[in-house]
């Protein structure tokens, strides 16, 4: 369980690590950015692809089980903002 | 002149096609999405709702605290389904809702003996109320009554060690090119195919195997395409999560790699070993130029570009198969490799019909490179690959890209000299 603020920083500091290639707010936007990202990760032919590995860290930064799967950080339509991913996981762990 | 014909008529295709390619349908009422998760207890299964004509679930929560379900668990039934019999399993549903709304309900099979296709039906209660409350904004939504679990999938868990087995549900055909500029060839279709194994994950550590095959089904000129198959296995080290000198923040992946590869008639099989390391850079120069080219951002909706993403490695060749007539080149058995691969976005959202299509486009630049030295014969190659694609925006369905792309260098395994321009549409299978 967290409070609202530390579930936004976790999302904002493991989204910017990713990397994002700008400063990431709540109102930045991710849309098509990890499908992006896994399209990369997949042409190269690269070992752990980065969509795992951020979920991986964020669920270990947030102690808990989040209701959001690879498959929903690839959809474009699910997360248009970082603040969208952020309400999801707050409606599950926020205190 | 006649080749610029050619591209606009090509164009003028590609956007009838884009115009015409069929939506997503669906039912009247709400589905359930089932899916295995796993969390300190054990395996789980996820229970949420999806919209009547969406494929992804709800992301706001919808399924009312005061739901009969909650109170009365037996209105669900589990069953473990195998071809056509149905098992009756045991389950408890946990989570009840603290307070409101809840997003998805976990329900976890007593005894999971195999995570195999399960069945759910949810039955209304001995009042004949729905057991289900789904209320999104205050309206009330029906819901469909019955849902499969299917197996699960360990190669989409990454965070848990999975069962390692063949995983044949990611292997697919990847992207297909139609050309008709292909040189001095005739007309090229060509697609990629993954496979990928199961995978075993012990904290950083990582151990897994891929497949893919560069296909292509050519005209009159088949030496015009690169071609190669090649198998993978992995054993990764991922680094810690930090600043690094130069290559700016992420997580760089060190690992063994054996690889074996194949041009596509197998008549050259290299087997290779070496070390290698993924890696993205970010720094003030790589996010200038992401900047700089890309000049129809709009900057509420489009993320920014993507960090170049770069991987190098020693490779120890071992020539399993070599036939001269498939190679103009003899190499040598150590070679440092990388490679370079950054998609560039120059514009989103861009009217390029002047209206004559209703439909907007997307403008990327991509840039994939790929330099070769083979210590033993002091030789250094390069396989280049540059391509703007011109594409429907859109963030379903499956639509054509119009794409012009500059190949050159030698690749793997044959070294065969390629140096052409390709223009045609890319179509996702």
């Amino acid at each position: 369980m967290a409070t609202r603020s530390e579930i936004e920083e976790i999302v904002i500091r493991n989204v910017q690590d990713y990397p994002y290639t700008e400063t990431v707010t709540l109102n930045s936007p991710l849309g098509t950015f990890f499908k992006e990202g896994d399209d990369i990760d997949t042409h190269q032919n690269k070992p752990i692809h980065r969509v795992d590995l951020f979920l991986r860290d964020l669920k270990k930064d947030l102690g808990a089980e989040i209701p959001v799967t690879r498959d929903d950080l690839l959809n474009p339509a699910m997360f248009p903002k970082v603040e969208d991913l952020v309400v999801v996981i707050a409606a599950e762990l926020e205190d | 002149m006649d080749k610029m014909r050619i591209l606009r008529v090509a164009i003028g295709v590609a956007l009838l096609v884009a115009q015409s390619a069929p939506t997503a349908d669906a039912g009247a009422t709400v589905t359930l999405q089932t899916v295995w998760e796993h969390d300190a207890k054990g395996y789980f299964i996820m229970m949420r709702p999806v919209p009547p004509k969406g494929a992804a679930p709800y992301s706001r929560a919808i399924i009312d605290a005061a739901s009969p379900l909650f109170a009365e668990p037996e209105c669900l039934k589990l069953f473990k389904q195998d071809r056509t019999k149905r098992t009756e399993v045991k389950f408890t549903i946990e989570a009840r809702p603290r307070e409101g709304k809840k997003l998805f309900i976990k329900i976890r099979p007593v005894k999971p003996e195999t995570l195999s296709n399960y069945a759910i039906d949810i039955h209304t209660t001995a009042a004949g109320e729905p057991a289900l409350i789904l209320d999104d904004g205050g309206s009330r939504l029906a819901y469909a009554d019955q849902a499969a679990v299917k197996p699960l999938n360990p190669a989409n868990s990454t965070t848990t060690v999975g069962e390692t087995k063949l995983d044949t549900s990611k292997l697919k055909l990847g992207e297909g090119f139609i050309s008709i500029l292909s040189g001095a060839g005739g007309a090229i279709l060509s697609g990629k195919i993954d496979a990928r194994l199961g995978r075993v994950i012990k904290d950083q550590i990582y151990i897994n195997a891929t497949a893919s095959a560069d296909i292509s089904i050519e005209g009159t000129d088949p030496k015009k395409y690169f071609n190669s198959i090649i198998g993978q296995v992995n054993a990764t080290y991922v680094l810690p999560n930090k600043d690094y000198f130069i290559i700016g923040h992420g997580s760089p992946e060190f690992g063994l790699v054996g690889r074996i590869e194949s041009d596509k008639e197998f008549k050259t099989i290299n087997g290779t070993l070496g070390l290698g390391v993924w890696f993205t850079v970010d720094n003030g120069i790589t996010r200038a130029i992401g900047n700089a080219i890309y000049i129809g951002r709009r900057v509420e909706i489009d993320p920014p570009n993507h960090a170049p993403a770069v991987w190098l490695s020693y490779d120890y060749v071992g020539k399993l198969k070599n036939d001269d007539a498939g190679s103009t080149y003899q190499t040598g058995n150590n070679r440092f490799k990388a490679n370079l691969y950054w998609p560039l976005w120059i514009a989103h959202g861009w009217d390029l019909t002047a209206g004559i299509v209703d439909s907007k486009y997307s403008l990327r630049l991509l840039i994939d490179v790929t330099p070769i030295y083979d210590i033993q014969k002091s030789r250094g190659f390069v396989e280049e690959k540059v391509s703007l694609e011109v594409m429907p925006e859109t963030t379903t369905g499956k639509k054509p890209a119009f794409v012009l792309s500059y190949a050159n260098g030698k690749a793997t395994p044959t070294f065969t000299n390629v140096n052409t321009f390709l223009a045609g549409f890319k179509m996702p299978w």
